[in-house]
């Protein structure tokens, strides 16, 4: 069930609802068969996928917790085995069957792999990391293992959050399951209106962004120059819209309930170095490595070649689970290969930061350190976005070839109508006002400060947009779904 | 039992209902202004050459003409890829291409024709490997503001008439947009360039469009649903007396060699499950790029020629594949 659909808008107001009306000790079994419907909406089977690994976990925490030394380590092994083993069974299996054919080829045998026809279920990276972090904080001593199996069974199922997260920690969520949260009329609104931020985000501008994006990308070796750059520029803030769009939608579909899930999003873009747009971009994933892989890696405190190692391998892995192709590792790698450039260039980095201080031009150098890290994001986004590496090497290799001619052919190459450029131009510059005033509150404050005749104009206005200039029909589903 | 005491109190309940009550307003007044938008729109407006105003001309020729007859029924594979005269001739039968749009789903297409199937005719179905059930809110839209008698064969549940009302409001917002911020917009005639038949002919002097061909990574389809739709329609038009073939779409090599496995699993299926023959195999219309013109199911002028041809070959001599094989 897409969360841009009428079928799931109807399953939120029936959930919601009974929701409230039930008594508390019947609401997270409410919440899980809810769950359990919104996951198998999607692929039926796949339900039992996700009770293995609830089962698996749900005792392994309990074990561990009761378990000492060597035992305990054992058990978190095998828990994590069988986590990361449903994942490579059907994320990677493929993938690997390719790699070994390919090696095989030229020496003249075919892969001792059967290639598999499997489809991935849906939301599996997320939970599977989440389901992960859960034993890890147990094994760590941070979370007590879950008794009641409910319970546990909503962490990793709770459905807002259960397909593209925010991946969540257990020491954030579980507890949320035993408190009461009644009606407030204030929370829900709040909930409400960051659910039509989402729809706005997604429908408006992402969904409008991804028709052009994929009219070059689908077939790049057709363009050259400037509609491959800003197709990948398009891509940039179609695929921040469209994550940061669901992930709106998640945290105020769980906040109109009283849950209270982590942001995912700050705006990146507004980054100044490569390493604050990791700290602001799909923040649960980035802890979640920085927590469970790099830092037990030995994080920074290393030499500087294991350094190195770390964060390469970090980025790469996080690429991997992007998704089973060669660009997601490239795209892995290409960031953690920028974070080195950063770290290591810092002391060059800062006598000339100075310079422009010394000169008062610091609007001057925030501008020139924002706009660098966005076009070295957008150059890793080609990769992202990119069907092959071949794809990819041939638009970097043709971003500003015939440069001059080829703006020429913008209007043709995407056929926007004007209202389109007005209305795509308007939404950017809402996306950056609203986003930026979120960071202090102050729509919320404006808002409640506000005559009731401008408050309901407000939100008349802001669903007639969404409905008007949103793309409805395609029912096109998010991209983080994919993963 | 609403929000009882043990759950919180009476604030709660005041709390509830006043925001049921707002919500139910709010609604209200959208649903309000997006009506007032959509009746807006004035009927001078309306593009009547339009792709979609063709249909007007379709059924209208399928309702007139007698039988025996030939019908085809499908997406725009139909209306841009035969010479429907040139069938006429050939079997001595009228035909009427009843081809429109793959995007207005199969249950359209077969429900548009149905109650015009009589005894005696022959109805070939064409339809797009990637076609879904219902027609998108915005395809709908435009067709019903130009043959709002097309409305019952798109718009059979609640959820289609949401999708519609919301496109069709968006059809209003635009109208009001181009024609105070928009450009000149050059409305292409289409309806003119429309044999009696049905064929679109606008195309078949234009260049080919390269690179349009062949991009597209087509998802594996479960067909099982369309396969039922289909030979629920046969046994419909065999109690009719008529007769019902299958005729895969022309596709261009690019987009086939890209989505090999997919094509050769739905034609395998169809071969294997629907209740009526093939008239050619799926690979047999399989063409070179350089035969189409803006998709890689629009054939151009020499396209459409050899579809045609196959076409008149299959049921001059009935060279009809039986179930099984590829």
């Amino acid at each position: 069930m897409l969360f841009n659909s009428i079928s799931f808008l109807l399953f939120f107001v029936v959930v919601t609802t009974i929701y409230f009306v039930i008594p508390q000790q019947q609401k997270w079994k409410w919440l899980l068969l809810s769950s359990c419907y919104f996951y198998m909406a999607f692929v039926p089977l796949y339900i039992f996928i996700l009770g293995f690994t609830i089962v698996i976990d749900y005792f392994a925490g309990i074990f561990i917790e009761q378990a000492e030394g060597r035992k305990r380590k054992l058990l978190l092994a095998c828990s994590i085995v069988a986590n990361i083993g449903v994942l490579a069974f059907f994320k990677y299996w493929n993938f690997v069957n390719d790699l070994v054919s390919g090696f095989l080829h030229p020496f003249g045998y075919s892969s001792p792999i059967p290639a598999l026809s499997i489809l991935l279920p849906i939301g599996l990276s997320f939970h599977t990391f989440q389901a992960m972090s859960y034993t890890i904080e147990v094994y760590r001593k941070k979370q007590k293992a879950e008794r009641h199996f409910g319970i546990y069974a909503l962490y990793v199922m709770f459905y807002p959050q259960l397909v593209a997260g925010p991946i969540e920690r257990p020491q954030n969520l579980i507890h949320q399951f035993y408190e009461k949260h009644p009606f407030d009329y204030n929370r829900v609104k709040s909930g409400l209106l960051l659910i039509c931020w989402g729809f706005f985000k997604k429908l408006v501008i992402a969904d409008s962004l991804a028709t052009q994006v994929n009219l070059i990308y689908s077939s790049p070796r057709h363009y050259y120059g400037a509609p491959l750059l800003l197709a990948t520029v398009f891509f940039a803030f179609q695929i921040y819209c469209d994550f940061s769009g669901y992930t709106d939608i998640a945290l105020g579909t769980a906040r109109v309930m009283g849950f209270n899930l982590m942001s995912n999003f700050n705006r990146p873009y507004s980054s100044r170095s490569v390493s604050e747009f990791w700290k602001r971009w799909h923040i649960s994933l980035s802890s979640w490595f920085k927590s469970y892989l790099y830092i037990p890696l030995g994080g920074n405190r290393v030499l500087k070649w294991k350094w190195i190692r770390n964060i390469l391998l970090t980025f790469i892995i996080s690429g991997l689970w992007h998704g089973a192709n060669w660009t997601f590792i490239v795209w892995g790698g290409l960031n953690g290969l920028y974070l080195i450039v950063e770290t290591t260039t810092q002391k060059i980095r800062a006598r000339c930061d100075v310079l422009f201080l010394t000169y008062h031009l610091e609007g001057l150098l925030r501008l020139l350190q924002t706009g660098i890290t966005f076009s070295l994001i957008c150059l890793a986004w080609i990769f992202f976005r990119a069907e092959t590496l071949k794809d990819a090497d041939y638009i970097l290799t043709h971003l500003f070839s015939g440069f001059g001619y080829s703006i020429s052919l913008l209007r043709t190459t995407f056929n926007l109508p004007r209202y389109m450029l007005f209305i795509l131009s308007s939404s950017l510059l809402l996306l950056y006002f609203v986003e930026k005033a979120r960071e202090t509150n102050a729509i919320s404050r404006w808002l409640s400060s506000s005559t009731v005749l401008m408050r309901w104009s407000v939100y008349l206005l802001f669903i007639l947009v969404i409905l008007g200039w949103g793309v409805l029909e395609s029912g096109s589903q998010f991209i983080y779904f994919q993963f | 039992m609403l929000f009882n005491k043990k759950q919180g109190g009476s604030e709660e309940r005041v709390q509830a209902a006043s925001f049921f009550f707002k919500s139910v307003l709010l609604v209200t007044v959208v649903v309000i202004i997006m009506q007032l938008i959509r009746k807006s729109v004035p009927e001078s407006s309306l593009n009547k050459k339009s792709w979609m105003a063709a249909s007007l001309d379709k059924e209208s020729r399928l309702k007139n003409i007698t039988s025996p007859k030939i019908v085809f029924i499908g997406g725009s594979n139909l209306a841009f890829g035969l010479d429907s005269r040139k069938i006429e001739t050939a079997i001595g039968m009228p035909v009427v291409n009843m081809g429109l749009h793959a995007g207005m789903g199969f249950q359209f297409m077969l429900e548009e024709s149905k109650a015009d199937i009589h005894a005696g005719d022959i109805v070939i179905l064409s339809f797009e490997y990637q076609l879904k059930e219902i027609a998108g809110g915005g395809l709908c839209a435009n067709l019903i503001a130009v043959n709002p008698a097309a409305a019952p064969y798109c718009l059979n549940s609640t959820k289609q008439y949401v999708s519609f009302f919301a496109a069709d409001f968006q059809r209003g917002l635009a109208y009001w947009f181009n024609r105070y911020f928009g450009s000149p917009v050059t409305i292409e005639d289409i309806r003119d360039n429309v044999t009696e038949e049905g064929d679109f002919t606008f195309h078949l002097k234009r260049a080919h469009v390269p690179k349009l061909m062949g991009s597209e990574k087509w998802n594996s389809e479960d067909c099982t649903r369309i396969i039922l739709k289909i030979n629920e329609f046969v046994a419909y038009v065999a109690g009719r007396k008529a007769t019902v073939y299958f005729s895969f779409p022309a596709l261009a090599l690019s987009q086939y060699n890209l989505n090999q496995e997919v094509v050769k699993a739905i034609a395998a299926r169809y071969e294997k499950e629907l209740n009526c023959k093939t008239l050619n195999r799926a690979q047999g219309l399989i063409l070179n790029d350089s035969l189409f013109y803006n998709s890689v199911y629009h054939l151009n002028g020499a396209g459409r020629q050899i579809r045609t041809d196959t076409i008149i070959r299959a049921l001059q001599h009935r060279e009809i594949h039986g179930c099984g094989g590829w």
